[in-house]
């Protein structure tokens, strides 16, 4: 009778791990499945009577994404989206993770958004995403019309440029006035500098500061950021360190940090500094960011506008250069490899990189977007309208001057956290910038020669 | 019948615990990243371990968990001090008591941020009573490559203190009352007395204390993740925490396995040596 029993529990066991053993199985399956799912796919789209069911997934609140996608739906008849919301407070970095489990745990989802060129180029060398080369020659258009951005990945694209994010400054408006300067329209890193000083007042802890800069790696390389070409750490397989740009990007931290105008890097990082307080509570007077603060400068539930907010194009590394180039980054919008309807998918993210984004008014990679329409948008959705300075909003968005972003390597995070080290160690005085640039030569060297 | 019984823990043992460690092990020889899928298991042989031993990050991590490994022993001294003095020296013990073990049953995110303020390199507390007592240049503790991981080490006997010392106790009220007795009639001094009597029959208890403590120092990443995310420079990087890194943020879950297994060897082989050497030091 016991052996019995034992022999019972050991079945069941085995047959849980074959059953395990089953599922694997069948995950392995669907992606072989999925690619011959293509031609299929391809041939069924032209009747197009069958019923559809896309998954899309994206990190922003259903309340934000339900409208456009049920508009989709009603112009598309026999395509039902169904919304898979991947965080529960709008952060992208915890949606990535929750994709990843998704994707890993065999979801079949069809669309997923990702933010940022670094996750779009990681996940596109994974090979998570499906080649859309085919599907753009068959629709007949080229990109570089339709889009801002060039998504491709070694030739090859991946995903279609969702929105649009490119850089410029946040000036607190009011301590601006407070100390006679005029909002900024063509200025260089040495006159920011010289503003950061002249905002800079007070003692302890409610001093203000300038300016702060946050620990993401593009803080790091704003010599490089706002240059029209090899604006990136490794441009084809070269390395951009031992420049004037780099150079440039750690002075200006350095002379910034040495003359207090900066929140000291040591505060940055040891109390883990946001910026948006950082910005918003007016601790720091001007914030170099991006066009998701656009919006957020009417105020939000947590940071309410109680100053009124400038806006003022990305400076130049020195005096006759043109203010207002920055690199193009945004979100990126692909279909999974294991998709079983890429074409009416592809249907789908040509529509909402385009006519969607601009029925959820913000500023997309599409070239036809309405910018000022987007601008009015802007202000009727903000909590308070007047605390946005609308003149220099408009002058910074109709003058900003995108340049082309080469999408990064896919092993860009494994260049910016090797970068960050040397750049950290310079910015805490524990080695000179010679030293800096010659060790985060040979690191990031190193990594590229391992990925090739 | 038993079978039955046990038959429910077993499966979860097996299924949660062992198929994944098997798992675990058969991935370290291989170049994966769980989201892609099982096709795309490539096997590389001893790739992963040829390439961590060139690892930077990784080693200075290795590295970091040993220099970390001096907090157990320096936890354990106070935690047996205390012990002593309020077993039998102070009013109140119990009070002492819930006060040294109150940052374990506290949330390691809470007391993470806690110490984050009274680390604040510009006005924190700490910086402000040295400087009070004339220090000029005092360090910037979390935010100095230098002494980041001693602060974590610092905070991590903080924590651990109330385990030690609540085992510690527990240990010194089973010694029999009449050794000390006897030592007293002798004219032994109290020192003589710790000497001779309370530390050698604690000695299994500080046996027990010490494979616990250096596995469980070895398994650090809450604290780690929360006060300084590895920073800065690599500094306060360990081992486990620079797994989470590459498995998770870099999506690279062969090479991340490898390290686990790494890991392991170098625990179990600690432990090993543990129970071999304690037939020299410990008294039961």
């Amino acid at each position: 009778m016991k052996k019995n029993v034992f022999a019972l529990v050991w079945i069941v066991v085995l047959l849980v791990a074959l059953a395990g053993c089953g599922n694997s199985g069948n995950n392995s399956a669907s992606p072989t499945s999925g690619s011959t799912a293509v031609p299929e796919a391809g041939e069924s789209a032209a009747p197009s009577a069958e019923p559809v069911t896309i998954k899309v997934a994206n990190w922003s609140p259903a309340a934000d994404m339900e409208p456009v996608l049920k508009a989709y739906e009603d112009s598309h008849p026999g395509v039902t989206l169904e919304y898979v919301e991947l965080a529960d407070n709008g952060d992208s970095v915890a949606g990535m993770k929750k994709l990843d489990l998704l994707v890993a745990s065999g979801e079949n989802l069809d669309v997923v958004f990702m933010p940022g060129a670094t996750d779009y180029s990681q996940r596109a060398g994974l090979g998570l995403l499906a080649p859309l080369n085919d599907l753009i020659s068959k629709e007949g258009i080229t990109l570089a019309d339709e889009y801002t951005i060039d998504p491709s990945v070694d030739g090859k694209v991946y995903a279609l440029p969702d929105t649009l994010e490119n850089y410029f400054v946040l000036l607190n408006k009011d301590k601006l006035d407070a100390a006679g300067l005029a909002v900024p329209t063509e200025w260089s890193w040495d006159d920011y500098l010289d503003y950061a000083a002249k905002l800079t007042s007070g003692t302890g802890p409610s001093k203000t500061f300038g300016t702060y800069f946050h620990t993401w790696a593009m803080y790091w390389e704003l010599g490089i950021i706002n240059q029209e070409k090899d604006n990136n750490l490794v441009n084809n397989g070269a390395l951009n360190i031992d420049s004037a740009g780099i150079r440039k990007s750690l002075e200006l931290r350095n002379k910034a940090e040495e003359s207090g105008v900066a929140v000291p890097y040591a505060d940055t990082i040891s109390q883990k500094l946001a910026y948006r307080s950082e910005f918003f509570t007016g601790h720091a007077a001007m914030i170099v960011t991006g066009n998701w603060m656009i919006g957020e400068s009417g105020g939000s539930e947590e940071f309410p506008a109680t100053f009124t907010t400038a806006f003022a194009p990305m400076p130049s590394n020195s005096a006759g250069e043109p203010s207002g180039v920055s690199i193009a980054n945004g979100n990126y919008v692909g279909i999974l490899e294991k998709s079983k309807h890429p074409q009416e998918a592809y249907d789908f993210i040509r529509w909402y990189s385009t006519e969607g984004e601009q029925m959820q008014n913000v500023y997309s990679a599409w070239k036809k977007q309405d910018v000022d329409q987007f601008i009015a948008g802007v202000k009727t959705k903000a909590m308070s309208p007047d605390k946005i300075d609308g003149t220099s909003l408009a002058y910074v968005i109709k003058n900003a001057k995108p340049a082309p972003l080469s999408v990064p390597p896919t092993y860009q995070g494994e260049l910016e956290t090797a970068f960050t080290k040397e750049t950290e160690l310079f910015i805490l005085k524990q080695q000179d910038l010679e030293t800096t640039i010659s060790k985060a030569q040979s690191e990031l060297q190193k990594i590229v020669d391992a990925n090739k | 019948m038993g079978y039955l019984f046990t038959g429910p823990m077993l499966l979860g043992v097996l299924v949660f615990t062992l198929i994944p460690m098997i798992f675990s092990f058969v991935l370290s020889f291989t170049k994966w990243s769980f989201v892609t899928g099982f096709d795309k298991i490539r096997f590389n042989g001893f790739d992963n371990f040829r390439q961590l031993l060139q690892d930077e990050v990784f080693l200075k991590s290795l590295g970091n968990n040993f220099i970390m490994l001096l907090a157990v022993p320096a936890g354990m001294g106070i935690a047996l001090i205390l012990a002593v003095i309020i077993t039998s020296h102070v009013y109140a013990p119990g009070a002492f008591k819930v006060i040294y073990f109150m940052p374990q049953i506290s949330s390691v995110v809470a007391v993470a941020v806690v110490w984050q303020v009274l680390f604040h390199p510009s006005y924190g507390p700490v910086n402000g009573f040295l400087s009070a007592l004339g220090v000029d240049n005092p360090p910037k503790w979390l935010a100095d490559p230098s002494y980041a991981l001693p602060s974590v080490m610092l905070l991590m006997i903080w924590i651990d203190l109330g385990v030690s010392l609540i085992i510690y106790i527990a240990g010194i009220k089973n010694i029999p009352a009449d050794l000390y007795e006897a030592a007293t009639i002798d004219g032994a001094s109290k020192l003589a007395q710790f000497r001779s009597i309370t530390f050698p029959l604690l000695t299994p208890t500080t046996f027990f204390l010490l494979v616990t403590g250096i596995i469980g120092n070895f398994k650090s990443f809450a604290l780690v993740k929360v006060l300084t995310d590895g920073g800065p420079a690599h500094s306060t990087s360990v081992v486990v925490y620079d797994m989470y890194q590459t498995a998770f943020v870099d999506l690279q879950t062969g090479y991340a396995s490898s390290m686990v297994m790494i890991l392991f060897v170098i625990v179990l082989a600690i432990t090993g040596l543990q129970w071999l050497g304690q037939r020299y030091w410990v008294n039961y």
